[in-house]
């Protein structure tokens, strides 16, 4: 058990924090996956011991380190816009927190050219953080969290200032470079589709509460309610009654998970929007009642707008919501 | 949770002990002395509410406290109103000519007040032909609006740097969108750009109001002229009352004084924390194009004008004999021009100027170290909340003279009178507050995040402070140096009241002997030598020092107060 | 982020408060143990912190140091002078001036006596920073019974602003020494006008009095000279004359009343035994038969004096385009536009510099309003005092009687032109060239003394005397000469609202 959180509260005015309890997993990524103001930047200051929880404990491998400061946690965090020492190198900026130990100019170095070699940025570090890209910051930025050799790395939005060519790119460099050094990692996002994509856990807040905790797969899945359902990928909720369910409220289902079939189906409609989208086409359909569905279709299907069509979910991806919660 | 917060706390103690220690003492003991009052034996009685009682009989109250108000509501109105075209002026021709426009605001206000006094005299002034010339029928010295004058005239520069910097610390983007809406020009300035920088606006009018507050010198030299009591205002006539026996009262005045000031400050610091949005009306007839550059270079050309002509006229008059000083008509230029009045005030001078400049260089070290570790934890930890930083403006509005009777008592219990040690520890009194206020708004912008690194890689707080947020804020400390360094170089009652000679050269490791230079330079003033020529001089010299360090700061000034 | 400090917060103002709280008990704590932090009733003459201890026969030893106010050119020289004499005299001893702004004096000394420092040992001071400076200075009423101080060689009337009476009008404090005599205003005059034979004749005739300030007997005769000058445009302006509104409408208004009041029983001037008191602002007050002080200036003498007073400002720019002060006075007269002024007789070394003045060497000195009527000349002594936390006052005393003996008086009046106070000194000073001019002003102080000692130091207690009352009598007199209002008005309005305004003490 590397990191548990139990019973932290932290409040800011109408805003409450509140985590009953929290285990991350060793050397596993996981993700604090919400929008803003769900409280997991505040949930991942107060593992760095940059907040102090109103109330509740912290352990670190089995120690409680709710009182200890930053500095003598062993925690590395890279932050959202990088937060590098403009006055410094590059070298100098990952120097720091070796200085602060007191580990010789020899051991330092090597340490270094060791932690660049690994992020690929051996022939930057005479640089001074204005001179580097956005995506040479962030390594910059890693490699200083992760030269003291902390037990748990935390990323604060690490892909967020990047352009979206270079953040496809470094999401799998994140999830090797974990796997590589065998890291405890917890990563913060507001993005479900990198949260999904590299996470081996995701624990999704809402408002100041952890709404769902489990691997990717189980939130797409199986999500706890519609809100989670809603919140992760594309969805589909309608009224059970059109699916001619009994014993739910709702019934939901994925875009992917629907298909057209020639001789009726389970819901009709007329094709109101059809996108081309490369791998596949997403339609949008009306349907009686004036809901909307989408459903995802092979890119050679020949759809108009203005088709009436009808689809057809096979009863075993159909989830069913009792109010807002799934009913299995 | 204790465990890192003394760290918080550690840091700002210093300031914070050196201001209960040196502050809080005094300022109770003078709201106990305003309950008293003084006989002619120098005993104190109780009186209760005597003092404030007589504020109602006192015939000079109403009018004291109205150019209280005018002072320090005339000078920040003007400033502000001057400040804005100006300021967007500087914006259009370029910010190259922000240092020349600095420069009174670097003068030290003796010496300006000394500059304007001696151009405006009647006989031996500009002042004589201004009335020959029919321009003006009455000594101008005898105006209240000469003393809101003279206060603009060393007040307008910091208010245009503000708005200024304001105004360059809006963002490109904005300015784009709101030319790509079709507003430019004077629209453009009342619909974007003053909304946007109301902060610095407001700013700019808090700190020209407490210079309006604390006139002083300009009274004390019109007063001749007009009459007393007729340009007296609060701290004025406190002065007056307190050293001329009747201190009790002189405490009741203050009281009411800081009080007043207290009021105004809060108000300011409830519109900043609040955050607001102004909106102004932006009536119709103003264009909504840039006005011609013609216009902005005539704007630039008077305000060089009315910054430089007192300027020249204190040039002119130190190059001038005893006997050319008292010609009638004035000569414009001096007509045997000598080097006297500046041997004199060199070499004269020497032993205080030493004690001036060692002093004022330690004092803005303490100064600036002490009220960074104050201001980075009240802005960014708010550490003491709102009743810090309200004391801290309380502190701003107080006048000195309270100080001067307890302050003088420690000195002499530790034995350093007349002693540079005795005005380094006395010094901060004067500059710790205001440096802290300034560099609280500074801090206020500075990005926490650099701190949490700082942490993050294993330094405690102490660490983090002195090698990552000192060495990253050296532009606005140095900015808020020189601000400590011209309080120190040009400081005045402190030294009067705690030094009595010069520092002592024949035994220079002793510290002993503290006067000052600006003690030096009201020395002067002695019809042995009929002064003016010297007090010029000695007026120029007083202006190199603080002068030299804006030239180096220049470009730190706007990013200083643009921030927010 | 960043706002969720509060509980925080809290505790670090809790305990900032009790740093704070244990400060301030220590620092208050000081006080109490020093002696009561305030000034208080220690500075009564009964209880002198410190005992004198050389015994006046043995060797002199010690430090002294001397406040001595910038300003006045020959007040420092002097004072440097008889420092550097004592210390010959004495080598135990060593003497520091601590050379002090006029404007600034005040402050100096009065916040080294409030903290009971020893140095200043001596201060130097002026008769409006008296009754300031008065209470915290050494009672020195034993110096002047033992005669270390000879009483009977300083006239009498120098004395009254180092008084401090009871209630019953009895001395009960003796603060200063007068030891440097400045007349004020004494009229100067340029040499090369009145020295001119012509113009004595043409005058003479025209008017039937001589051309000769010395010999004049009235106001009117000084007027009828100005008209005289003003007409035959001689110089630019006839005659400079104070009133600046600060302190010089004030102090030139006591001399011209005292000269009217002469003869106004209004004022109830007191007369004993041929003895007249030299005027001072004394004649503002007298007693009513119930025992209150009441001002006089309502007297018929004071209303025509306000009267003659503007007439002689008349040959000068307006008030209100230049108000003539103290520096005015100074730096005019030496520009050579005025034929004559009234002027401190300290400026009269200004006048007379090569370097300073363009008049210099051309000025001749009288009384006011004339040589034959000098009663608008007064006294503006100089004091020396002692601060009572000095450890040793013998020393301090012997300083003060050796800076006035005939012999240092002599030398400061040979090389510095520096007047004596005493009558002894007067003399030494009229037998030299240089100070000769003031021979005609000794008799002024020969024929005055101390009459009514309990009204003539009555305005020592009044403590808003200067802080109140002064500004209100500039002020409407200021209105007077700006024609807003008549003399009478003037002189009522400031009856009216001084006796609103007085706080007499001890009451």
């Amino acid at each position: 058990m590397a990191l548990k959180l139990e019973k932290v509260v932290k409040r800011y005015g109408p805003f409450r924090l509140e985590v009953n309890e929290l285990t991350f997993p060793e050397r596993k990524y996981t993700i604090l996956l919400g929008s803003s103001g769900s409280g997991k930047t505040t949930t991942l200051r107060i593992i760095a011991g940059l907040e102090i929880p109103d109330s509740g404990k912290i352990f670190l491998d089995g120690e409680d380190i709710t009182g200890l400061p930053p500095w003598e946690r062993d925690v590395g965090m890279v932050f959202q816009n990088y937060a590098l020492y403009p006055h410094l190198t590059a070298y100098e900026n990952i120097a720091v927190p070796l200085k602060v130990k007191k580990i010789s100019d020899e051991e330092i170095r090597k340490k270094i050219f060791e932690i660049a070699e690994i992020l690929g940025i051996r022939e930057l570090l005479h640089k001074y953080p204005a001179q580097l890209s956005g995506g040479q910051q962030q390594r910059v930025a890693i490699a200083r969290a992760l030269v003291k050799e902390p037990k748990v790395l935390l990323l604060d939005e690490p892909l967020s200032n990047l352009d979206a060519k270079l953040r496809l790119e470094l999401r799998s460099f994140l999830k090797n470079l974990q796997r590589e050094l065998g890291m405890t990692v917890i990563h913060v996002t507001h993005d479900q589709e990198e949260a999904m994509s590299i996470g081996d856990f995701v624990v999704l807040l809402n408002d100041g509460k952890i709404i769902q905790v489990g691997t990717p797969q189980e939130i797409y899945r199986r999500p706890r309610n519609l809100f989670v359902f809603n919140f992760i990928g594309q969805s589909n909720v309608l009224p059970a009654s059109i699916f001619g369910v009994k014993d739910a409220d709702y019934v939901g289902f994925r875009p992917e998970d629907g298909y057209l079939s020639e001789g009726g189906g389970d819901i009709e409609g007329i094709v109101t929007n059809v996108q081309y989208l490369g791998a596949y086409k997403l339609l949008e359909i009306m349907i009686t009642g004036n809901h909307k569905v989408k459903v995802r279709v092979p890119p050679g299907e020949v759809v108009k707008e203005g088709m009436k069509i009808s689809v057809k979910v096979p009863a075993q991806h159909l989830l069913k919501f009792k109010g807002e919660e799934l009913v299995s | 949770m204790r465990k890192i917060d003394k760290y918080l706390f550690l840091l700002a103690l210093p300031a914070v002990a050196y201001l209960v220690t040196f502050t809080v003492y005094p300022i109770l003991h003078n709201f106990f002395l305003s309950f008293e009052e003084q006989d002619i034996y120098g005993n104190l009685h109780w009186v209760g509410l005597g003092n404030y009682e007589w504020f109602k009989k006192d015939p000079y109250f109403p009018n004291i406290v109205g150019n209280t108000l005018l002072y320090s509501l005339a000078t920040p109105i003007l400033d502000v109103l001057l400040a804005i075209p100006l300021a967007v002026m500087v914006k259009r021709l370029g910010g190259r000519w922000l240092l020349l426009i600095m420069i009174p605001a670097f003068i030290p206000p003796v010496t300006s007040a000394t500059a304007w006094y001696l151009f405006l005299n009647p006989s031996f002034g500009i002042g004589y032909y201004l009335m020959q010339w029919g321009i003006i029928k009455t000594n101008l010295m005898a105006s209240k609006w000469t003393i809101v004058l003279v206060n603009v005239w060393w007040t307008l520069p910091t208010a245009v740097l503000l708005i200024y910097s304001g105004l360059k610390s809006i963002p490109k983007s904005i300015e784009d969108a709101a030319h790509a809406d079709g507003v430019a020009g004077p629209r453009k300035l009342f619909m974007i750009d003053l909304p946007l920088i109301a902060p610095q606006v407001l700013t700019a009018f808090v700190l020209t109001m407490l210079s309006g507050l604390f006139t002083f010198v300009p009274i004390y030299i019109g007063a001749s002229q007009a009459g007393p009591r007729i340009l007296d205002n609060l701290v004025y006539y406190a002065f007056d009352k307190f050293f001329s026996g009747q201190p009790g009262y002189a405490a009741a005045l203050i009281v009411v004084m800081t009080a007043l000031s207290t009021v105004l400050s809060m108000f300011y610091v409830k519109f900043l924390t609040s955050r607001a949005f102004v909106r102004l009306p932006a009536p119709s007839f103003l264009p909504s194009k840039e006005l011609p550059k013609k216009v902005h270079y005539a704007l630039l050309v008077a305000l060089l004008a009315f910054t430089f002509i007192p300027f020249f006229w204190l040039v002119s008059l130190s190059f001038k004999s005893p006997l050319e000083l008292i010609r009638i008509p004035p000569s414009i230029f001096p007509e045997h021009p000598i080097l006297g009045n500046y041997w004199n005030a060199v070499v004269g001078g020497l032993p205080f100027l030493m004690t001036s400049g060692a002093v004022a260089v330690i004092n803005t070290l303490i100064t600036v170290l002490l009220a960074s570790m104050l201001s980075y934890t009240m802005a960014i930890h708010r550490l003491g909340g709102r009743k810090l930083l309200a004391y801290n403006l309380y502190l701003n509005a107080t006048p000195t003279i309270i100080y001067i009777i307890p302050l003088y008592f420690i000195l002499k219990v530790l034995g350093i009178l007349n002693s540079w040690w005795g005005l380094i520890l006395t010094y901060p009194v004067m500059t710790l507050p205001y440096n802290s206020w300034i560099l609280y708004n500074y801090f206020t912008n500075f990005p926490k995040q650099m701190e949490d690194a700082a942490l993050m890689d294993g330094m405690n707080r102490f660490k983090a402070f002195f090698k990552v947020i000192l060495p990253l804020s050296r532009n606005g400390l140095s900015v808020a140096a020189v601000y400590a360094f011209l309080f120190s170089w040009g400081a005045l009652i402190f030294p009067l009241a705690f030094t009595y000679t010069p520092y002592d050269l024949g035994n220079p490791l002793s510290f002993r002997g503290a006067q000052t230079y600006s003690v030096y330079i009201s020395m002067l003033m002695s019809p042995t030598t009929r002064g003016y020529g010297t007090v010029s001089a000695a007026g120029i010299i007083s202006i190199i020092p603080s002068l030299t360090l804006l030239f180096l700061v220049r470009r730190n000034l706007e990013r200083f107060w643009g921030s927010r | 982020m960043g706002g969720g400090r509060k509980g925080v917060s809290t505790s670090v103002i809790a305990i900032g408060i009790v740093v704070a709280i244990i400060i301030i008990a220590g620092v208050i704590a000081a006080f109490m143990m020093w002696g009561g932090g305030a000034p208080t009733s220690t500075t009564t003459f009964s209880s002198s912190p410190t005992k004198p201890s050389a015994s006046t026969t043995g060797e002199m030893s010690g430090e002294l140091t001397i406040l001595v106010p910038t300003g006045d050119p020959t007040l420092m020289p002097y004072i440097k002078m008889v420092a550097d004499d004592f210390m010959a005299k004495y080598p135990g001893v060593k003497i520091t001036l601590q050379p002090t702004p006029f404007g600034q004096m005040v402050t100096t000394a009065l916040t080294a006596l409030k903290n009971k420092n020893p140095s200043p040992g001596i201060i130097i001071f002026y008769p409006s920073q008296a009754s300031t400076l008065g209470p915290f200075l050494l009672d020195l009423t034993k110096y002047y019974d033992s005669g270390v101080i000879n009483r009977s060689d300083i006239p009498q009337s120098e004395m009254l602003p180092v008084y401090l009476l009871d209630k019953n009008g009895n001395i009960k404090k003796i603060f200063g020494v007068p030891f440097q005599q400045v007349f004020g205003y004494a009229l100067v005059y340029r040499l090369d006008i009145f020295n001119n034979e012509t113009l004595q004749q043409e005058f003479k005739a025209r008017y039937g009095f001589d051309f000769n300030p010395l010999k004049w007997k009235s106001w009117e005769q000084l007027i009828k000279a100005a008209e005289f000058i003003q007409s035959k445009h001689l110089t630019k302006y006839a005659l400079l004359f104070p009133n600046g509104l600060q302190q010089s409408i004030f102090n030139t208004f006591t001399g011209i009343f005292f000269t009217y009041a002469l003869n106004d029983s209004c004022v109830e001037l007191p007369t004993s035994g041929g003895k007249l008191p030299t005027y001072g602002y004394w004649t503002y007050f007298k007693y009513s038969s119930d025992g209150r002080l009441i001002p006089t200036l309502n007297c018929s003498s004071a209303i025509k004096a306000l009267e003659t007073y503007k007439e002689l400002i008349q040959f000068e720019p307006p008030i209100d385009q230049q108000a003539m002060e103290y520096p005015q006075l100074r730096d005019l007269f030496p520009t050579g536009e005025f034929a004559m002024g009234a002027a401190w007789t300290s400026f009269i070394p200004i006048y007379n510099n090569e370097s300073l003045s363009k008049v210099a060497g051309n000025v001749g000195v009288a009384p006011l309003p004339g040589g034959e009527f000098p009663y608008a000349t007064g006294q503006a002594p100089t004091f020396i005092g002692i601060n009572p936390y000095v450890p040793n006052h013998d020393l301090a005393v012997k300083f003060i009687a050796f800076l006035m003996t005939p012999e240092e008086y002599r030398k400061g009046a040979e090389k510095f032109g520096f007047i004596p106070a005493t009558f002894s000194g007067l003399d030494e000073a009229a037998q030299i060239p240089k100070t000769a001019w003031v021979k005609p002003f000794t008799k002024i102080l020969q024929n005055t003394g101390i009459v009514d000692l309990k009204r003539q130091a009555a305005v020592n207690s009044v403590i808003n005397f200067f802080t109140d009352l002064k500004p209100v009598f500039i002020n409407q007199v200021a209105k007077y000469f700006r024609g807003q209002q008549t003399a009478q008005q003037a002189m009522n309005n400031i009856v009216k609202e001084w006796l609103v305004l007085m706080k007499v003490s001890p009451s």
